[in-house]
């Protein structure tokens, strides 16, 4: 064996295959984890945002929570103007509408055609700026002067009567057009007066559960019929990105606040998983930490384990650049060796995770993000930065 | 010989003698020539070990300073005194510090590291034949007994370049015939490489006319 062989051989001697391999493992479970937390970031961003292309926005209706407590309070149930200003100060939300209602009393009744008879009810109605509505009718409008007034109802309105209340009372079901022919009368009265106005459905809404009619003539009745007419806001509707509604369910549930669950299960599926990759942020932080001490306390081991022969090779004279290369290089061809079985392991993964997203329809990343590989190579460049610094120290 | 290989050691004193009375070396300004022989005598303790330690660079925990020609040798990296190491102090320690995996042979070639053989082949398989040690070159080092591990470890210091030979203790297992030998052997290398020789040992006196004395 040549001199350079016998350093060599000298210095390889003394590594403990079991410390080789448990440093190894520790390093690439470590590492593996650190990427697959940015893949997996990665993918649900993908998936958010594609989501939100499709969908586009929602509107979410949201009220005060009623309870025990506040139910003699009023103003409690009102949104206030900080409430509002808290909700823009998010910065997630598109656009907020707020809904308007009468104070005045309404009664309104419903003639069917060709029928005998028709339903009698007091009324409440609610006015909310055009924008908000899902389908805005044509003659979604009323000017002062207008005897009849277009009304919105709840599609749900029309299906409790043709699925629960017509097949009950032997009535016959009526499709949509058919209620648009119908008349609605409606009487208005408050301490300034009274009238009568004739009301017309216009369109059916199902994403806003109430009554609506045109906003100017909410704001000319308000004004015509009552003497003191406050603005309460007692319900806004908010319209948010898909990908945004998870910032908002949190504040929702901060303040106690009620909305349509349905409309926020996205928001909330958002949060949970928001909330499990935090989680998985941290575990991994915590396995890298555990991970990266384990590489440097091999690195260490191997020199220590070593140090008759490191510090009686220099004492010869053999150069201290020539360990240290020798020991950068075998460390470094392992960190390489760590870098690719990772990118390995989470290729493998990431089919793995495709096949299984597919099964649910869902369109992950066409492969592995850059962020991920870069992130690898970075920590990985890292370790070998702190065992080159630590290998550097030798002395003798 | 050539002062820019002199060995000068002014009023150096190893910390952990420091308080005691001493004769030619310690708290004294010395100048070791290069070329020269020199047999340092002290009794057991009172820092031969301590002096070659200081002379390759070992030891740091001194008062005074060492300087190899102009250099001050206090003043010298890791780095310094490893190149130092490899192109101009020799040393046989007195541990021998060999590689027990290696094989007598191995260990040799080892010497001054992976540089150019300093002698062929043939002339370090004549030394090994001298110091009857060539039946043992291919033997692991661990499996060889103390008297042949030193003559491995003297082979070893001879087998290259240097300007000065410091030898700690190196015979303390030999023979008187294998000392002698390889005595010679050392002296004759000494002589032909132009180097200066520092060698310790308890009480054997080497004749007057080749060595200067040095008691501790």
């Amino acid at each position: 064996m040549g001199p350079r062989k016998s350093i060599t051989f000298l210095l390889r001697k003394t590594q403990s295959p079991l410390q080789l391999i448990a440093g190894i493992f520790g390093s690439f479970v470590g590492i593996f984890i650190v990427g697959l937390a940015v893949q997996l970031y990665a993918e649900y961003t993908h998936l958010i945002s594609n989501q939100g292309n499709v969908a586009g926005y929602q509107f979410i209706i949201i009220n005060k929570k009623v309870s025990a407590l506040n139910t003699l309070k009023r103003d409690i149930s009102q949104f206030s103007s900080e409430d509002l200003d808290r909700i823009r100060g998010l910065g997630v939300v598109e656009d907020i509408g707020v809904f308007k209602s009468n104070q005045f009393s309404v009664e309104g009744i419903l003639q069917i055609p060709g029928q005998n008879g028709g339903f009698g009810s007091e009324m409440f109605l609610e006015s909310v700026e055009d924008q908000f509505i899902d389908q805005t009718p044509e003659d979604w409008n009323w000017q002062p002067g207008q005897e009849t007034v277009p009304l919105i109802l709840p599609t749900d309105f029309l299906n409790l009567y043709n699925f629960n209340f017509a097949p009950s009372r032997g009535l016959p079901v009526l499709s949509q057009k058919t209620t648009k022919l119908a008349r609605f009368s409606i009487s208005i009265s408050g301490e300034k007066g009274q009238e009568t106005f004739v009301g017309r459905i216009a369109g059916y809404s199902s994403r806003i559960n109430s009554i609506l009619v045109p906003m100017s003539f909410m704001e000319f009745a308000n004004d015509k019929f009552t003497a003191n007419h406050p603005e309460n806001i007692g319900k806004i509707i908010v319209s948010i990105k898909d990908d945004k509604i998870a910032t908002l369910y949190k504040l929702i549930k901060e303040l106690d606040w009620e909305t349509n669950e349905d409309k926020l299960r996205s928001g909330k599926f958002a949060a949970i998983l928001e909330m499990l990759i935090s989680i998985m942020a941290f575990v991994g932080l915590v396995i890298v930490a555990v991970s990266f001490s384990s590489t440097i306390l091999y690195t260490i081991l191997a020199i220590n384990k070593s140090r008759y022969e490191i510090d009686t090779l220099m004492l010869i004279g053999v150069p201290r650049s020539f360990i240290v290369r020798w020991y950068m290089v075998n460390l470094g061809m392992i960190n390489a060796l760590i870098c690719v079985g990772t990118w390995i392991a989470l290729i493998l993964f990431k089919n793995k995770l495709d096949e299984f997203a597919a099964g649910y329809s869902y369109q992950l990343l066409e492969k592995l993000h850059f962020t991920t590989y870069l992130i690898i190579s970075s920590t990985l460049l890292f370790i070998t930065l702190i065992q080159y610094l630590r290998i550097r120290k030798l002395d003798r | 010989m050539s002062d820019l290989y002199t060995l000068r050691l002014q009023q150096v004193l190893p910390n952990p003698l420091v308080g005691r009375g001493f004769n030619s070396i310690w708290h004294k300004n010395v100048s070791l020539a290069c070329g020269r022989n020199y047999q340092i005598l002290a009794p057991s303790g009172t820092g031969k070990s301590t002096l070659i330690g200081i002379l390759n660079g070992i030891r740091k925990d001194y008062a005074g300073e060492v300087f190899l020609g102009d250099e001050n040798l206090n003043y010298a990296s890791l780095d310094r005194w490893v190149e130092i190491r490899r192109k101009f102090i020799s040393t046989v320690f007195q541990d021998l510090r060999l590689f027990d995996q290696l094989t007598a042979a191995e260990n040799i070639s080892l010497s001054g590291g992976f540089e150019d053989p300093a002698f062929s082949k043939e002339e370090v398989l004549e030394w090994c034949v001298s110091l009857q040690i060539e039946g043992k070159l291919n033997e692991k080092v661990g499996k060889l007994s103390y008297g042949q591990k030193q003559r491995v470890a003297i082979l070893r210091a001879l087998n290259r370049k240097y300007r000065w030979l410091l030898m700690d203790e190196p015979f303390s297992h030999l023979d008187l015939d294998n000392m002698r030998t390889a005595f010679d052997l050392i002296k004759e290398q000494c002589k032909v490489q132009q180097a200066g020789l520092i060698i310790t040992g308890l009480d054997h006196r080497f004749n007057q006319d080749e060595f200067e004395t040095l008691e501790i």
